[in-house]
């Protein structure tokens, strides 16, 4: 059984100028283990992808499809059991990390105080494991983490305890949302690594825009408007890429040139036919119909009529 | 080890804001008065050098028998000023109570929850501002008995709306932070989240508006005791000024019997807002008063 299973995931936002679709057609299988990077541009859905999964989206979004998670459907559990899988099952390590703690609270109070709603530890014992990854993820004074204020760390640090504190469940999914934004390249390094150490033992996805960190995970998903339209083993997608997107991606890296896609990405228009072909050099007639993802290979799913 | 300990106890008082009271003269001034006057009203059969009932020559001016005179019947003024540092304190800090209460928990559930609960509560916390409130507690004041428990739940239960708006709007403000997202994203209950979160994080102001709840429940005392609806039983510093004026105090210019309860009113109410004052001029909480 896999561990976690999207089908045709949909979700529109109900805003003033009328319903928007920030994703559409997700399908996604994760097995034990199994790590998976999304990458994609702003505004392309990965972070409403994150959320969706975990069903936190609000009451505006319409969600349709379905999450399955170890067999359960995600949107038909109670409220008690969907708590329970949040942070204990599932863990999310949100975006903006020095934002993402209670800032009255000291850190190591939040991270024992997930411990014990877990029902992992409890009491000192919760302590002592709260104390223990902080130590994990590098931090060389665990205790004087533990007794800090969130606004005495830096966004770094944050991070570093924010990964702590979604991995001292020892949860089997981790849902990592850019978890190297607005590091420089050493801390970004820094992060990687440990993130890796850390979910070890975990599946993870991690969301980003980041090739580099994408570079980390067994499996690729490119984005592009609500889309997946590439989605292969890391080495093949990113070595030798099939959608065009993909390839731009790659080459808008400061490494590769930073050649930039011409174009802009329209996140409000979605006309029929392939949603990239306003952007695309290789645009043809064919295009105007919509493509479907599909195999071209062992793993490797791409949504191009002409790949 | 034995070290850390002393250490780690100086820096929880420190976070507890006490240190900062040294750059605060204003603030600490208020915790001075009201002190001293949660002491007078505690110590009050220790300190009052009368029993306040007790009869005697009336009239008399201030003297050391009788600091600040006696009244129509010959009843010790400062001594009644003492026990009445206890009533008027009770009412207020119970009434206080009972508005805080009702305005935090309406505040807060209609902040939170959103839709229809915000519609229902704020609707009725508009309700209950558009009705106003003296005559009301006039009205109901006299019609219920007139004691001090009547006076606490009328007074409590018509001061609660300027709380519940206050608290919603913060509310507001903190559920959307990105903490509180975090923290539903790790599966706690939205009544934890309320309680451990969301309240936490408006404390500053429930903290500020429970003191001004305070000041101004007692005023309304006041107002209620003046106008005889007291209890007669347990003499506030309202009632004191209201016999003052029915039974000749005013007329006869005997100073001593209706200026003091009423510099008390005063000072009291000043020490409470002087508590609620912060020293940064950026704070939310200036904003309140």
């Amino acid at each position: 059984m896999s561990l976690l299973k999207v089908r045709d995931l949909s979700v529109t936002f109900d805003t003033l100028q009328g319903p928007f679709k920030a994703i559409e057609g997700i399908d996604l299988d994760m097995e034990e283990l199994d790590t998976l990077a999304i990458v994609g541009e702003s505004g392309c859905g990965k972070s409403v992808l994150g959320h969706a999964t975990m069903r936190l989206l609000d009451d505006i979004a319409v969600v349709r499809g379905s999450v399955i998670y170890r067999g359960r459907e995600v949107y038909a559990m109670s409220q008690k059991e969907l708590l329970e899988m949040r942070g204990k099952a599932i863990s999310l390590v949100p975006q903006s990390p020095s934002a993402s703690f209670n800032p009255v609270i000291r850190i190591g109070k939040q991270i024992t105080e997930l411990i014990e709603k877990a029902g992992v530890a409890h009491g000192r014992e919760a302590e002592e494991r709260a104390l223990s990854y902080l130590d994990y993820v590098g931090f060389s004074d665990p205790h004087a983490i533990f007794d800090s204020y969130p606004h005495r760390m830096s966004g770094g640090m944050c991070e570093r305890a924010l990964i702590a504190m979604s991995t001292s469940t020892e949860p089997d999914l981790i849902i990592a949302d850019e978890p190297t934004k607005g590091l420089d390249a050493l801390s970004r390094k820094n992060i990687l690594d440990m993130l890796q150490r850390m979910t070890a033992g975990s599946s993870l996805i991690m969301i980003t825009h980041d090739l580099k960190a994408a570079a980390m995970c067994k499996r690729v998903a490119v984005m592009y408007s609500g889309e997946i339209v590439e989605i292969g083993p890391t080495r093949v997608v990113l070595e030798h890429p099939a959608h065009q997107y993909t390839r731009g991606l790659i080459d808008a890296q400061p490494s590769k040139g930073m050649k930039p896609i011409p174009g802009r990405h329209n996140i409000s228009h979605k006309s029929e036919g392939c949603r990239f072909r306003n952007r695309c050099e290789l645009v043809q007639s064919e295009c105007v119909r919509h493509p479907l993802l599909r195999e071209i290979e062992e793993g490797h799913m791409v949504r191009c009529h002409y790949a | 080890m034995e070290l850390s300990l002393p250490g780690k106890l100086i820096k929880r008082l420190s976070d507890t804001g006490i240190k900062s009271l040294d750059q605060n003269p204003l603030r600490s001034l208020g915790i001075i008065i009201l002190t001293v006057l949660v002491l007078a009203a505690v110590f009050a059969p220790y300190l009052a050098p009368h029993d306040p009932k007790q009869t005697g020559i009336p009239h008399q001016s201030p003297s050391s028998e009788h600091l600040l005179g006696t009244n129509d019947l010959g009843q010790d003024v400062f001594s009644e000023l003492i026990y009445g540092t206890r009533v008027s304190l009770t009412i207020g800090f119970l009434s206080g109570i009972i508005s805080i209460v009702i305005g935090v928990t309406v505040g807060i559930f209609a902040g939170y929850f959103r839709g229809w609960a915000e519609e229902l509560l704020m609707g009725t916390t508009d309700v209950f501002l558009l009705i106003p409130s003296l005559p009301l507690m006039i009205i109901l004041a006299a019609y219920l008995n007139p004691s001090m428990w009547n006076i606490i739940v009328v007074v409590g239960l018509l001061g609660w709306c300027s709380t519940a708006r206050l608290v919603h709007s913060r509310v507001l403000q903190v559920r959307e932070m990105q903490f509180i997202e975090s923290t539903r994203a790790l599966g706690y209950s939205d009544i934890y989240i309320i309680i451990r979160h969301v309240l936490v994080n408006t404390k500053d102001i429930i903290y500020a508006k429970f003191s001004l709840a305070v000041a101004s429940a007692m005023l309304s005392e006041a107002s209620l005791s003046f106008l005889g609806l007291g209890d007669p039983l347990n003499i506030s510093w309202g009632e004191m000024i209201h016999f003052a004026f029915s039974r000749g105090g005013f007329a006869n210019d005997l100073w001593w019997w209706y200026l003091p309860p009423g510099l008390m009113i005063c000072v009291t109410l000043l020490a409470f807002i002087m508590l609620t004052m912060e020293g940064r001029k950026d704070s939310k909480i200036l904003e309140l008063i």
